[in-house]
């Protein structure tokens, strides 16, 4: 360990100096350095050259440079200074020196070096000269940097084989972290400058940087924290964390006011990366919530590719990709229906949630199970340093977190929890049936997290939520949850070796009670449980070699359920569905490296699927789960000819496949690259979704002996650049589904025995283009993204299933995707209108979602009846929308008061048909939309 | 029994979305070719209930025509098709067309018998239409009762027409409920019931069932006389009333089920691309008729 002080501060202008070398290290943070190799080397060293001393001149080194070859003397070390001959350690020498210049200097003061006793005699001599005689000898070595900071360093052991043909490099290892709390800050950008070498700590804070040895100015950059622009003397390896102070503590939504572009890596044009936005939570709450709710999901869906299923869900697809293609992981648990209030919001708790991240494109080789995106939401670490709370009041629901520091400072713990009060207000209803209502939703959220000393860390991280609405008076009741845990382990192993071994365990429920004729009542109840264990490493194989490994293995349980009837007298048998199980074993290997202006990360992955016993498996008259009868236009459900039971553990039927994924990128100059991708992906798993759009009740259906499972190919090609403040990017993709799944049309879904009767697999493909445009510093800040695509799907008869030609939806043709929009853009924006008043608003406008309508009408026993015309032929109205927000920062929180839907636009989510009540003959077209003008209020008390 | 779990799930999402709002717009929309719509559904009560005598009850059926959809008249008739109903042992019936009722056909000497299959044939402008249909054996009601609805509240409060049946545990069931009140049919577009009642067993196979309350939102009052039938359909019947309910509960919400066009089993053997739309059902039913007290 050592302890790098800052010493002597005798001028004003080097006070100014001090304040930010300050900021680099609090005062009450020791900035810990651990050593290896030589013990003695402790050779980190800080200072800034952000705030150089105006005496700069032309002559100034622009990098540190050794005191000894310093040619023209400047500044204070051409001051003069006087020392007498008396014996003293070298400390108070180097320290008598300073303060006669007024220099400034920064050592290792537990160097053994510096505690020995040495004899310098000058008189009206150069501070410069005079250095360099106490140091003559002493195995330090002085470096003057571009602002005359003075620093003194061992001067390294020569390396004894110096044969070695290879250029020595050392490691700078360590973890970035917030100065307020201790948190580690994910995705930090370390920039070293004369290297023109960017890398990112990874989703757990850590870096490692493989460097010569020598002096090399550092920028260390994040979202919301104050650069550390800072050069680093390494002449050993050494692990080091670097603490970034926050710009702003209390009031989140103006924290992107002063941040710099190259603070996130998701649009970097220096990364290899490719279709990756980044949102943290201070971004998030830039978009004006729905009803006060700040809602990551949400603000996704106004990111390019990606587009709304309806106003009422937080659901969304990705270029062109089905609402089920998404992984949606909390601390990497899998979280299977992220909804509250049918999908009206979603359970993640913008509290608690640090960052998300969408991974539309190029999805690296670690993720796997899904072919569209990948939504990775990290939970807060919780404050280190001090015990730290809010409290909330928002228009649907109440907020409170409270975090602080665990085991002395070593970790840190955050629980933060959500509820609805609807019910309360029901409850003070004078109308007994309402007030006999429930309806509520709850979140809560825990997390904490012990350093296992300097290098590893252990974290363990908890959600619970669930929605319950009943009417008892009607005997209903529906609820469902989900739960999710995780515990992990990270460990940084030598200087090269990051490791990361996860547990996770995610389940989600939904129980439904209803009135059932003949019954009192009737009981359904279904859920999916999944356990996961993956080990991830990532092995910093040089500078610019880097290897990335794993291997994961996930047992579900779908469980379709049973309803059991509730009876008095006959206790009516319970029907259920036979429960899936399914087992993925994945291992992947990526490789990233950088070569000049050429960066590539190629991987593959393999993942193999397993569907176990116990089961029945049926077999089916030429193999053909469903028929499609040519005469009557219709698909039906297929013979069975015999079914055997597989037992428990065995397997039933299995998949696999290679999935190779890469991306490149090709710098144009240090601001602008042009980037390519490919990326293969699989998903065994399909969403059982017989409606409009997804609700919490639909149910996950397994790959299994009649349903295969999807993949998709995806090519994107696209263009990465920084001007000024604007970062922007142009991404063109094309991508190509199979096995996609589409219900038979009126067939009953829900708790069906055998789901493969029921179903079609099909093809999707989707191209398009995507421009992304992001401001994040100024008073006004914001992005706009702007989507043109198409999205399609085909749904041809089945082979063996007997048509002879044509025949399906469409006649087995391509047609528009259900959440096909060819134009969507959306703007949104914060303007920081006074010091204590921030103005924030989103613009909306897409192209209508795609819409069947009718071609003729009958009647059958009085009713109408539509025959429809080709699938999703038609489209709903353009849709428009304008929300806006209006922020007062308080002493100790901040409140806020929103509008959606500003100017009140019935945008249609729906475009229907039906038969006027009162005249039975007549035919009305209505649409449907979800809200009009929505105000809502949110106030935020920290404590 | 899955059709009251979608149409409960429906009612508990509208809880959660009642802030959505519609609103009736103008549409032009192009029209399609004119098909023939046949409603078929030849029925017969279980002998056992039959009145002494060998009166046979006459089968009528409906044929129309599409129009388009904003045509806003009645259904066009498809007038001066031949049509016949043949069962199983070649026997063949030949259904006439109404007088004064254009598209009624109708036959007073076609006997409908548990087991048998009855094929339609329909000879319409040039083109042979076909469907067939086995007749399944009714189950009996046990007994027509009024009681409340369980899980009474201001909300649904009054009596409700109730049976008791048992279930046969050896072959699958589905059933269709048809309810009369006054005389007047109960399921119109015109009034609050709007889907049929239908179910199949595997909820209740073999059981004896108590208190079911097929139509649970028709209230009846005192001294009306309620007419209650219980059909024995086939799986394809069944998943045809399944469809034609949820197209007509379907509101365009987020929660319910896309519009679908409906798929009956009548064929077109000369052009099988223009098809006919309908249904063609044979079906015995049992009957139970009672005054709420």
């Amino acid at each position: 360990m050592c302890h790098v002080r800052v010493v002597d501060v005798t001028s004003d202008e080097w006070k100014v100096h001090l304040v930010n070398v300050s900021q680099l290290i609090p005062t009450d943070v020791h900035f810990d350095c651990q050593l290896r190799l030589t013990w003695y080397a402790c050779a980190f060293l800080l200072t800034t050259l952000t705030a150089c001393p105006t005496q700069a001149q032309s002559a100034v080194p622009r990098e540190f440079v050794a005191l000894d070859s310093t040619a023209a003397l400047h500044g204070a070390l051409a001051v003069t200074v006087t020392l007498n001959d008396s014996e003293q350690p070298m400390s108070s020498v180097v320290a008598e020196i300073a303060r006669q210049a007024r220099l400034s200097f920064i050592v290792d003061g537990a160097l053994p070096a510096m505690s020995r006793r040495v004899r310098v005699r000058v008189a009206a001599t150069p501070a410069a000269t005079a250095l360099q005689r106490a140091l003559a000898g002493s195995g330090l070595r002085g470096f003057v940097g571009p602002g005359n900071q003075l620093l003194i360093v061992p001067i390294p052991a020569v390396p004894r084989d110096t044969a070695r043909s290879r250029a020595p490099v050392v490691r700078l290892t360590g973890y970035v972290r917030s100065a307020a709390s201790r948190e580690v800050i994910r995705n930090a950008v370390l920039i070293v400058g004369e290297l023109r070498l960017s890398r990112e700590s990874n989703e757990e804070g850590y870096f490692v940087l493989t460097l010569p040895p020598g002096a090399h100015r550092l920028r260390v950059r994040a979202i919301g924290f104050s650069p550390v622009d800072t050069v680093v003397t390494l002449t050993a390896s050494v692990a080091c964390d670097f603490v970034l102070k926050p710009q702003q503590t209390t009031l989140s939504t103006v924290v992107v006011k002063s941040a710099k572009n190259d603070e996130r890596a998701d649009l970097d044009p220096r990364m290899p990366d490719m279709s990756v936005v980044r949102l943290d939570m201070a971004t998030v709450r830039l978009a004006p919530p729905l009803l006060g709710e700040v809602d990551p999901l949400r603000s996704i869906a106004l990111l390019p590719g990606v587009a709304t299923v309806s106003d009422a869900s937080t659901a969304f697809v990705v270029r062109g990709g089905g609402v089920d293609q998404n992984l949606i992981l909390l601390d990497e648990a899998v979280i299977y229906n992220p909804s509250h209030i049918l999908g009206f919001i979603s359970t993640f708790n913008a509290d608690a949630v640090d960052n998300v991240t969408l991974y539309k494109g190029a999805i690296p080789a670690k993720f796997g199970g899904r072919i569209s995106s990948v939504v990775d939401v990290r939970q807060r670490e919780g404050n280190a340093n001090q015990y730290a709370g809010s409290a909330s009041i928002g228009l649907i629901s109440s907020r409170a977190t409270f975090e602080g520091p665990l085991l002395g400072k070593r970790g840190s713990f955050l629980v933060a929890g959500r509820r609805s009060y609807a019910d309360a207000f029901l409850r003070l209803s004078s109308d007994s049936t309402l007030k006999d209502n429930t309806a509520y939703f709850y979140d809560l959220n825990a997390k904490g997290n012990i350093r296992l000393g300097q290098r590893g860390a252990l974290m363990l991280s908890g959600y619970a939520g669930r929605d319950e609405f009943s009417r008892p008076n009607l005997g209903l009741g529906v609820g469902w949850g989900n739960q999710a845990a995780t515990l992990r382990w990270n460990q940084a192993i030598g200087d090269r070796l990051f490791s990361k071994v996860t547990a996770t365990r995610s389940n989600y429920d939904f129980r439904l009670s209803f009135p059932f004729p003949g019954l009192d009542s009737a009981r359904w109840k279904a859920g999916i449980n999944t356990a996961t264990l993956k080990v991830d490493e990532t092995w910093q194989l040089t500078a610019r070699h880097r290897l990335e490994f794993g291997a994961d293995w996930t047992a579900t349980t779908f469980d379709p359920g049973a309803v059991r009837g509730k009876s008095d007298s006959s206790a009516a048998q319970a029907f259920g569905v036979e429960a899936r199980r399914g087992r993925t074993i994945a291992a992947y290997v990526g490789h990233e490296f950088e070569a000049g202006p050429i960066a590539i990360r190629y991987g593959v992955r393999q993942a193999s699927f397993a569907r176990l016993g116990k089961a029945t498996r049926y077999r089916y008259l030429n193999n053909a789960p469903v028929v499609y009868n040519t005469a009557l236009d219709r698909y039906e459900a297929g013979t069975v000819v015999d079914s055997s039971r597989i037992t428990r553990g065995a397997t039933l039927v299995s998949y696999d496949g290679w999935e190779p994924r890469a991306s490149a990128r090709y710098a144009l100059d240090a601001q602008s690259s042009l980037k390519i991708s490919y990326a293969r992906t699989q998903q065994f798993l399909h969403l059982v979704s017989p409606t409009n759009s997804p609700t919490p009740l639909d149910l996950w259906e397994v790959a299994g002996p009649d349903i295969r499972p999807m993949t998709a190919d995806q090519f994107a090609f696209g263009y990465s650049g920084q001007v000024k403040e604007y970062e922007f990017t142009a991404e063109s993709f094309y991508k190509a589904i199979e096995d996609v799944v589409d219900f038979i049309d009126g067939a009953e879904i829900i708790l069906r025995p055998r789901v493969e009767t029921a179903l079609v697999q099909g093809s999707g493909r989707s191209y398009g283009l995507e421009l992304y445009a992001r401001r994040t510093t100024g008073r006004v800040t914001g992005w706009a993204s702007y989507t043109l695509s198409r999205a399609e799907q085909r749904f041809p008869v089945p082979k063996n299933s007997g048509a002879t030609s044509g025949g399906g939806v469409n006649n087995g043709d391509w047609y528009a995707s259900p959440y096909d929009r060819p134009h969507n853009l959306s703007v949104v924006g914060t303007y920081r209108w006074k010091p204590k008043w921030t103005v924030g608003s989103s613009f909306l406008l897409a192209s209508g979602m795609p819409t069947t309508l009718p071609q003729s009408r009958y009647t059958l026993d009085g009713f109408l009846v539509a025959e429809y015309g080709p699938r999703n032929a038609a489209r709903l109205p353009m849709y428009h929308r304008l929300d806006l927000s209006l922020t007062r920062t308080l002493r100790r929180g901040e409140l806020q008061f929103g509008v959606l839907n500003a100017y009140n636009r019935f945008n249609a989510q729906s475009l229907r048909v039906r038969q006027e009540k009162k005249n039975p003959l007549v035919a009305e077209a209505v649409q449907t939309s979800i809200f009009g003008i929505v105000p809502s209020f949110n106030y935020v008390f920290r404590f | 029994m899955q059709r009251q779990i979608r149409a409960l799930i429906s009612i508990a999402l509208l809880l959660a979305s009642q802030t959505a709002c519609e609103r009736v717009v103008g549409l032009k929309v192009t029209d399609g070719p004119v098909l023939l719509v046949v409603e078929a559904r030849l029925e017969v009560r279980r002998v056992q209930e039959r009145p002494a005598g060998p009166a046979l009850s006459p089968q009528v059926i409906r044929l129309t025509m599409t129009a388009p959809y904003f045509t806003n008249v009645a259904a066009p008739p498809a007038r001066g098709a031949v049509v016949q109903v043949v069962d199983d042992t070649d026997r063949s019936v030949l259904m006439t067309e109404v007088a004064g009722s254009p598209g009624t056909y109708a036959a007073s000497d076609l006997p409908i018998v548990v087991g048998r299959r009855y094929t339609l044939r329909i000879q319409w402008q040039g083109d042979q239409y076909e469907a067939a249909e086995v007749v399944h054996a009714a189950v009996p009601i046990d007994s027509l009762y009024f009681v409340p609805r369980p899980n009474q509240s201001a909300a649904t409060e009054g009596l409700r027409a109730t049976i008791n049946a048992v279930d046969p545990a050896a072959a699958r069931n589905f059933y269709l409920w048809e309810q009369w009140v006054d005389g007047v049919r109960q399921v119109s577009p015109d009034t609050a019931t709007r889907t049929r009642s239908i179910a199949d067993d595997e909820l209740l196979n073999g059981r004896v069932v108590r208190r079911y309350q097929p139509y649970i939102d028709i209230r009846v009052r005192s001294g009306q006389v309620v007419q209650l039938r219980q059909f024995a359909i086939s799986r394809p019947a069944y998943e045809y009333y399944f469809a034609f309910n949820s197209e007509i509960n379907g509101d365009g919400s987020p929660f319910a089920t896309p519009s679908a066009n409906l798929r009956g089993n009548v064929r077109n053997t000369t052009n099988p691309r223009k098809r006919a739309l309908g249904y063609y059902i044979a079906a015995e039913y049992s009957e139970r008729n009672g005054v709420v007290p």
